[in-house]
């Protein structure tokens, strides 16, 4: 049920007290490093993907080529008179 | 508030999408308004000051997402003052508070019971503070903000049903603790 609090005010809070609270630039200013803060971690993003990517492409192109290898060995021996007796 | 008032929030919104710096029209028009909602929620003039301060700025973070749900702008910026407010007392753990304009609190008065004095007022206070949250939210909303139940449903995320049910609840339970405060005040006498 209830756990509020209530307070009676005989007055309602003046127009110039608010006004003095009111400050559009600082707000602005706010928003700005918001604003830059969300284009730094977009830039971050990008950069991990990029780097991500690049890890996986070289990964994969090892692989290949690892594989490569152990193919021409694996038929270099083949080929080899010695092994065949 | 008329079709063309809400047309040209609207162009405002769309100019401050592109632009931030066209927000102030709109930040100006209703900043004394979120305030003195956030301000009856803490009763705390510093506190106010900064959760209005996050509410606007969380307006222009969102304003990408803001759609017209055939509700005025200002009720898009009750909610998320709104939200502002309870997330604030979730982290504080502490009970809310309800600082209340006298005025307005005769005006809830006369709808509960006809005329008033220090003494109703004071029995007013011990009801409302009996009331749930919920719909204190409600009573604040209609008798405080001058919302209409469309309004109310938007803000507190409810239906328009939802919000006159509750606040009809909200005045019965009122009449009902006034009605019994007379009829035991009589029975005494």
């Amino acid at each position: 049920m209830g756990q509020n609090e209530i307070r009676l005010r005989r007055d309602p809070i003046s127009a110039g007290k608010i006004h003095r609270h009111q400050n559009y630039s600082a707000l602005m200013r706010k928003h700005g490093r918001y604003l830059k803060l969300k284009k730094m971690l977009y830039v971050l993003y990008v950069v991990i993907f990029v780097i991500l990517f690049g890890l996986l492409f070289i990964v994969i192109h090892l692989q290949k080529k690892q594989g490569k290898t152990l193919h021409q060995t694996e038929s270099t021996t083949n080929t080899n008179p010695a092994n065949q007796k | 508030m008329s079709e063309d008032e809400i047309r040209e929030e609207y162009a405002i919104l769309e100019r401050a999408r592109r632009n931030p710096n066209a927000f102030s029209a709109l930040y100006e028009k209703y900043f004394d308004r979120i305030f003195n909602y956030i301000y009856r929620q803490t009763d705390d003039e510093d506190l106010t000051a900064d959760l209005c301060s996050q509410t606007f700025l969380s307006v222009l973070k969102n304003l990408d997402r803001y759609q017209f749900r055939g509700v005025p702008f200002s009720a898009w910026l009750y909610k998320i003052a709104s939200n502002e407010v309870n997330k604030h007392y979730r982290n504080k753990k502490s009970s809310k508070v309800f600082s209340l304009e006298e005025v307005r609190v005769r005006e809830l008065i006369d709808m509960a019971n006809e005329g008033w004095d220090e003494e109703l007022i004071g029995q007013m206070l011990t009801y409302l503070k009996e009331l749930p949250t919920d719909m204190l939210e409600v009573l604040e909303l209609r008798f405080f903000e001058d919302k209409n139940f469309k309004e109310i449903a938007f803000i507190l995320d409810i239906t328009e049903g939802g919000a006159k049910m509750r606040t009809y609840r909200a005045l019965d339970r009122l009449r009902m603790n006034f009605k019994l405060t007379i009829t035991y005040a009589n029975g005494t006498k």
